[in-house]
């Protein structure tokens, strides 16, 4: 599974998660559907739940399929995160719902920090910037 | 006025895809929060709307109806995203509620609540600012019956108890405006009541 995938996987299994949302606005979404058509050699592109770009000096670069570009949260910062003292930042974004068991702001903290935690295990050199939002509260 | 929000979908097709259960667009209505906000909307609504029909209101005026009007168009409005409220987080991260979704808890809190439906709902204040003060106004439709004073101040208590646990907002006041009185449920009394939150 990709990093994406299994930091779906990860919050999805938190407690207080009731869901994930798409991660892209639509029109975003709708882009890369085009994307998909466009290139002859790729098939159709899923629904991202969890978007990661990775900074460097070079700019900011979309892992996986479809077109590279910035997502609806965070995109107007996301070069102020660029190579936080020589290491590069990878972005996550992400969009949950709760389910009330726990408090909104807390989940969010709390996603993360699961986050960070996952992908810093996985590639130590990058750091971390989480983008939560908090796109429906359970009670 | 626009019936449509955020992502495009409109509130027809919404409400086709509530009936039927079957929509082309199924894979993006299942995963948008705007839309399964205004699902949640829709089926509160609908649930409304079949208890005006249990009590024989459905053939009653047209100026009785206003206040599914104002639900309905606050239905709409709350589907919307709305502004990005900021909540504390690490030095790299950027964590938010949207407005969209505390609205939609404020109803929801509102509609829990016995002889209660909650029509317009609005955050009033820079809501994108922290500790900014920020006023919730509600306008409320009340089932006839019920003392006024003790419901605005529950539902006072109630919206306040939540926003408290569920945001980081700095809310000064919740204003409770009474817009409608429905007629009482006449029968078994079943219906409408909350779950009864504790």
């Amino acid at each position: 599974m990709s990093l994406e995938d299994d930091i779906h996987q990860l919050v999805l299994a938190m407690d207080g998660v009731a869901t994930v949302y798409a991660a892209d606005p639509v029109w975003l979404s709708a882009l890369k559907q085009l994307g998909s058509l466009v290139d002859p050699g790729s098939g159709a592109t899923p629904v991202p739940f969890v978007v990661c770009s990775e900074a460097d000096d070079g700019g900011t670069q979309e892992r996986g399929p479809g077109p590279s570009g910035a997502g609806s949260l965070g995109e107007a910062s996301l070069p102020d995160a660029a190579s936080a003292g020589g290491r590069s930042v990878m972005t996550v974004k992400i969009r949950i719902g709760t389910d009330g068991s726990l408090p909104a702001p807390a989940m969010a903290r709390s996603v993360a920090g699961a986050i960070r935690t996952l992908v810093t295990a996985r590639q130590p050199e990058v750091q971390v910037r989480a983008l939560v939002e908090i796109s429906a509260i359970g009670v | 006025m626009n019936p449509t929000h955020d992502c495009g979908r409109r509130i027809e097709a919404l409400s086709d895809y509530l009936d039927s259960g079957t929509s082309p667009d199924a894979e993006h209505i299942d995963y948008c929060p705007q839309c399964q906000a205004q699902l949640a909307g829709l089926r509160s609504l609908s649930a409304a709307a079949l208890l005006m029909m249990d009590d024989d209101v459905a053939s009653a005026t047209a100026d009785d109806t206003g206040w599914l009007d104002g639900i309905m168009a606050n239905l709409r409005l709350e589907s919307r995203a709305g502004r990005t409220i900021p909540l504390r987080g690490g030095e790299l991260d950027e964590l938010s509620e949207t407005e969209g979704a505390v609205i939609a808890l404020v109803r929801t809190v509102g509609d829990s609540l016995g002889g209660v439906l909650i029509g317009r709902c609005q955050l009033e204040g820079d809501v994108s600012v922290p500790g900014e003060p920020v006023e919730v106004k509600i306008n409320v439709s009340a089932r006839y019956g019920h003392p006024l004073p003790e419901l605005a101040q529950t539902l006072r208590d109630a919206v306040f108890a939540e926003l408290l646990v569920e945001t980081e907002l700095n809310v000064t006041a919740v204003h409770v405006a009474f817009t409608d009185i429905r007629p009482p449920v006449i029968g078994n009394g079943s219906g409408e009541s909350g779950k009864g939150r504790s």
